[in-house]
């Protein structure tokens, strides 16, 4: 057996490919419910939700999910420098083309269209499902490339608990984190705080100066604090009621290019957000129920100033505010043994506020917006299950085209060969600032329309507790039109069109496999993503890959731990990357990159506490890179952890 | 099995961290005596503005020259070259500097750092040039031959296009503003001033002895507020305005007035800030002696988006830039004086301005 497990890691060397994440794919949309009769297995409808291991979240307790989803999930997180904004790219998509809910509210910035992923810390999340492609639309619309759902839970069964963790890092980075909770049988609260703060001054190479001097980064500095705090009610085995409350806000320097030699410019953008939802589940043999509401406020202020001879000019000085009011209704019946019906109303509204006070100029716009989603899922035989939805959106009282989907899961061999399939169609709204932009927004854009599909075979092997083997291939395509695109007019004009169509294929292929031996265990996930997302042209010839977008990516995690002890290693591979309409391998393309993670820790019982001392290296080889073009990034560093629980 | 995997576990990451670096750029020697330099401009914050090179003796165009040549970029928004002897300066604006450059070899020779946002540099004599910038409420002087800053002439507004007339630089108040001042090289100092239509961007003097200043009118929502966009004709020694030649659409947007060798006619681009497609956009031609807009441009822009202008001082050849998407290569098109394609090509992202080296 042991040559076995040896062996199974030296066939994932040879293949080099991918990852992973396949652990326990549930539709998992309730929270905590007790004696809730579970028919058929939801995964079967499920094409490609992947829940990310609680093992990768506990990993990157430190980290934002940019940093976990940027080592371990098929998508590309792009980032001018460590602690600033950080967007994603799902299956060759934009930023905005993600959609992102944490219990049960959307938090894309209505603004914007995208979430700033360095900005939600993974200390105040418990469950990370990955919603890719036309399965986005379970969650609703607008996931072009897909969904990514949070949730943050409580811990039952947990009278009194608590736990503290200090970081010390490079750069005079410092985070702690701190939580405590507890409770009855029917009543808990959890209370989560972090901070975090780094002068973030790392030393890199210019080579964009004419000196190639190594030099500090300059005003990169950040600092982030957050609060988290829950209570849950479940009165009895039917009902639970939880009242969710995300408070956070940061402070980021923002550092100039690698070429200024200026005189001096001071950039900085403070974020603050509050995020508040209210759930109310009910389950009851074959019904199950979940109300929800909540609301988030966003201010994002952005401040530019350039030294001059004459004293400092403020050139840019933006404040804006964005509400947010969501309202959800689902319920779900299980007609029969073999049907499931399920049910999504949702109403929500936004609200947008912003003006630059240095020139006086800004707008205001407020956006409503309607739908119901029904959905019915069909369990045929015990190896073969189908689900198909329609939705039907309403937007400031205009019917936005019906959102059908359908999927399928087949097992080929029982427990061990899978097929599974999904298509639909779906739409993408233009964002406020796309809208009402001053100058340039175009108030008669459409949505976005996207026809996408997928199909994959999932593999599973194991021998009794002791290995398993997951494997996962699923290939995808995407046909995106009326696709938004900041163009010039003339002179010096930018404003957004529906302009494009683009074409999106592509492969994710994914590797996990386990070996409990003895006193060791060990966790190998890889994953390789390939996408193509490209224009097309009047005649649908193909055109260029989008810009930022890499053609490959691969990540590979390696967990091993014996007795106390035990080391987690990452890397990622990122390709070529232009950042031009051209497809040309030239000084307008970014060269690819690897990065290496390493981290070496020992959990020990202590006092009757849990310790948890870890130390871990970041960028291995010191690898010099960009993640945006001439924007600098750290080489090797450090960092050192300890985590005390009770 | 510890030992396997740790030796497995070393292989792997061994793999793993194998190659992935920038290639070496394509290092060249250059020496070059005639042609034209264009500079692209690059997109604001991606840093990569460039330097390209058409040999008139050859009709080849070489982009990416200063990289070529140095190994590093231009920097973030390269805007203008000037050219003095074999010696060229660029201001890269967003950039904060302003790099010599042999007009040869393309090789860096230094840099003047520490500027706000330098945009044009006006040479005065072999010891003295200026550099306007868009934030600064000054305008530095500097010598050429040391790249030292000697002085500061206290504006009291950000300063855009220059021009030289006897012991006097003109420089217009384009960002937000709508005053062109007069500088006396001798002192440095403003010793006067006049008020145009908003955003003058730029300025000629013609045969007559003229100065002409092209105003944009600005946009609407600007703080400064939307005027129509004019030419005005102004007696440079008496700062009067002779006359003011107002654009019949105030969403209308010209700019890069030039001159051509003899100096009897101007010529500019016009567009719409909005696209709009109400009036004919393209290049313009108008002799110094009329005071009517031409009804019709001169070079029609049709289904291309005019960036920018040059006009050679010797051949009277006229390149226009178009920009594209400004995510790719943009094409340059060259044209007779009477106006005739003679021929197009591609240079980077973003074509600005066009420096004209002679022999």
């Amino acid at each position: 057996m042991k040559l076995a497990a040896v062996h199974i890691i030296a066939i994932f060397i040879l293949f080099g490919s991918g990852i992973p994440l396949h652990a326990q794919e549930k539709l998992n949309d309730t929270l905590r419910i007790k004696a809730v009769s579970i028919r058929g297995n939801l995964s079967m409808t499920s094409a490609n939700i992947r829940q990310v291991d609680s093992l990768e979240i506990q990993n990157n307790q430190g980290g934002s999910l940019a940093d976990l989803l940027a080592k371990n999930a098929p998508v590309f997180i792009k980032t001018a420098a460590p602690g600033s904004l950080a967007t994603i790219s799902m299956r060759g998509t934009l930023a905005s083309h993600t959609q992102v809910s944490w219990n049960g509210i959307r938090i894309n910035s209505p603004m914007l269209g995208q979430v700033d992923f360095s900005l939600i810390p993974i200390f105040f999340t418990d469950q990370i499902q990955i919603l890719s492609g036309p399965v986005s639309t379970l969650k609703g619309s607008g996931g072009l490339g897909g969904h990514i759902d949070l949730a943050s839970h409580g811990k039952w069964g947990e009278a009194f608990y608590g736990s503290l963790t200090n970081t010390i890092g490079s750069f005079k980075t410092y985070r702690i984190l701190a939580e405590a909770g507890g409770g009855g049988s029917s009543f808990q609260t959890r209370v989560r705080l972090f901070h975090e703060q780094s002068e973030n001054d790392f030393p890199f190479l210019n080579t964009a100066n004419g000196l190639f001097n190594r030099v500090k980064q300059q005003n990169a500095d950040f600092s982030k604090k957050g609060l988290m705090v829950q209570a849950f009610y479940q009165p009895n085995a039917k009902h639970l009621i939880g009242i969710h409350a995300w408070l956070q806000s940061s402070n980021r320097s923002l550092p100039p290019i690698m070429s200024y030699e200026g005189i001096g410019r001071n950039e900085y953008q403070n974020d603050s957000q509050i995020r508040i939802s209210a759930n109310w589940q009910f389950a009851s043999g074959a019904f199950n129920s979940k109300l929800n509401s909540g609301i988030t406020v966003d201010r994002l202020d952005y401040y530019l100033a350039h030294q001059t001879g004459g004293g400092l000019l403020v050139n840019y000085q933006t404040e804006s505010i964005s509400q947010s009011i969501f309202n959800n209704y689902q319920g779900s019946l299980y007609l029969s043994e073999k049907h499931k019906l399920k049910v999504h109303i949702h109403g929500n509204y936004h609200k947008v506020e912003i003006i630059d006070q240095k020139s006086g100029s800004g707008y205001n716009a407020d956006r409503g917006e309607v739908g119901i989603q029904v959905m019915m899922e069909q369990f045929w035989t015990r190896q073969f299950k189908t689900y198909a939805l329609i939705q039907q959106d309403w937007i400031q009282k205009s019917q936005i085209p019906l959102i059908p989907s359908i999927g399928l899961a087949y097992q080929f061999i029982p427990n061990l060969l899978e097929l599974k399939a999904s298509a639909g169609r779906n739409f993408h709204l233009p964002t406020l600032n796309d809208l009402y932009w001053i100058p340039g927004g175009n108030p008669d854009l459409l949505p976005e329309e996207g026809y996408l599909a997928d199909i994959g075979l999932h593999a599973m092997l194991s021998a009794d507790s002791i290995w398993r083997l997951e494997a996962e291939i699923t290939g995808f395509a995407s046909y995106i039109d009326y696709w938004i695109l900041w163009k010039p007019g003339e002179f010096r004009y930018w404003s957004p069109q529906n302009l494009n169509t683009v074409l999106i294929k592509g492969f994710e292929t994914s590797i996990h496999t386990s070996v409990q031996l003895n006193k060791i265990e060990a966790k190998l996930r890889a994953n390789y993503t390939l996408t193509h997302t490209n224009q097309l042209d009047s005649e649908n010839n193909t055109l260029a890959q989008l810009i930022y977008i890499p053609i490959h990516k691969a990540t590979v995690f390696l967990h091993l731990a014996r007795n106390a002890y035990y080391l987690n290693y990452s890397y990622t591979y990122t390709s070529e990357r232009f950042t031009s309409t051209e497809e040309e391998f030239s000084l307008h393309s970014l060269p690819a990159f690897s990065l290496h993670q390493i981290s070496l820790g020992r959990k020990q019982a202590l006092l009757g506490l849990n310790t948890d001392l870890h130390f871990q290296i970041n960028n291995l080889f010191n690898a010099d890179y960009q993640s945006i073009l001439w924007r600098a990034m750290p080489g090797r560093h450090y960092s050192i952890n300890l985590t005390i629980q009770f | 099995m510890n030992k396997n995997l740790v030796i497995l576990l070393f292989a792997f990451v061994l793999l793993l961290s194998l190659g992935c670096e920038r290639e070496d750029p394509e290092f060249r020697t250059f020496s070059k005596s005639t042609g034209v330099f264009i500079i692209n401009e690059g997109n604001f914050t991606y840093g990569n503005a460039s330097l390209s090179f058409l040999d008139l003796t050859t009709g080849e165009i070489d982009n990416q020259v200063f990289y070529k040549a140095n190994g590093f970029p231009l920097g973030d928004v390269a805007f203008s070259m000037t050219i003095s002897d074999s010696m060229a300066f660029i201001s890269i604006n967003n950039s904060g500097k302003i790099f010599s450059v042999n007009t040869r070899t393309f090789k860096h020779q230094g840099t003047i750092a520490g500027l706000s946002s330098p945009r044009y540099i006006q040479l005065i004599s072999k010891t003295k040039a200026y550099i306007s910038d868009l934030y600064s409420t000054s305008i530095l002087v500097f010598d050429p031959g040391s790249l030292q800053i000697t002085d500061t002439i206290e504006t009291g507004r950000s300063t855009e296009q220059m021009v030289v007339w006897n012991d006097y630089v003109f420089a217009t108040c384009w960002s937000f503003g709508n005053e062109v001042l007069k500088i006396n090289t001798l002192t440095n100092q403003v010793e006067d001033s006049i008020r145009v239509n908003n955003q003058p961007n730029s300025m000629v003097i013609d045969k007559n002895n003229n100065l002409w200043v092209l105003s944009d009118g600005g946009y609407e929502g600007s703080p400064l507020g939307v005027d129509y966009p004019a030419l005005t004709v102004i007696d440079p020694d008496k700062m009067d305005v002779l006359t003011t030649v107002l654009f019949p659409n105030i969403s209308g947007s010209p700019n890069n007035l030039l001159i051509n060798g003899s100096r009897d006619s101007i010529f500019f681009l016009y567009g719409s800030w909005t696209g709009e497609t109400d009036f004919d956009s393209g290049a313009y031609r108008m002799s110094v002696n009329s005071n009517e807009l031409p009804d019709d441009p001169f070079i029609p822009e049709k289904n291309r988006l005019y960036y920018r202008m040059g006009i050679d001082p010797v051949y009277s050849t006229i390149y226009i830039s178009d920009a594209l998407d400004y995510m790719q290569k943009g094409f340059v098109f060259r044209f007779t004086p009477d106006g005739a394609l003679i021929d197009s090509m591609r240079a980077d992202r973003i074509p600005g301005f066009f420096a004209f080296m002679t022999e």
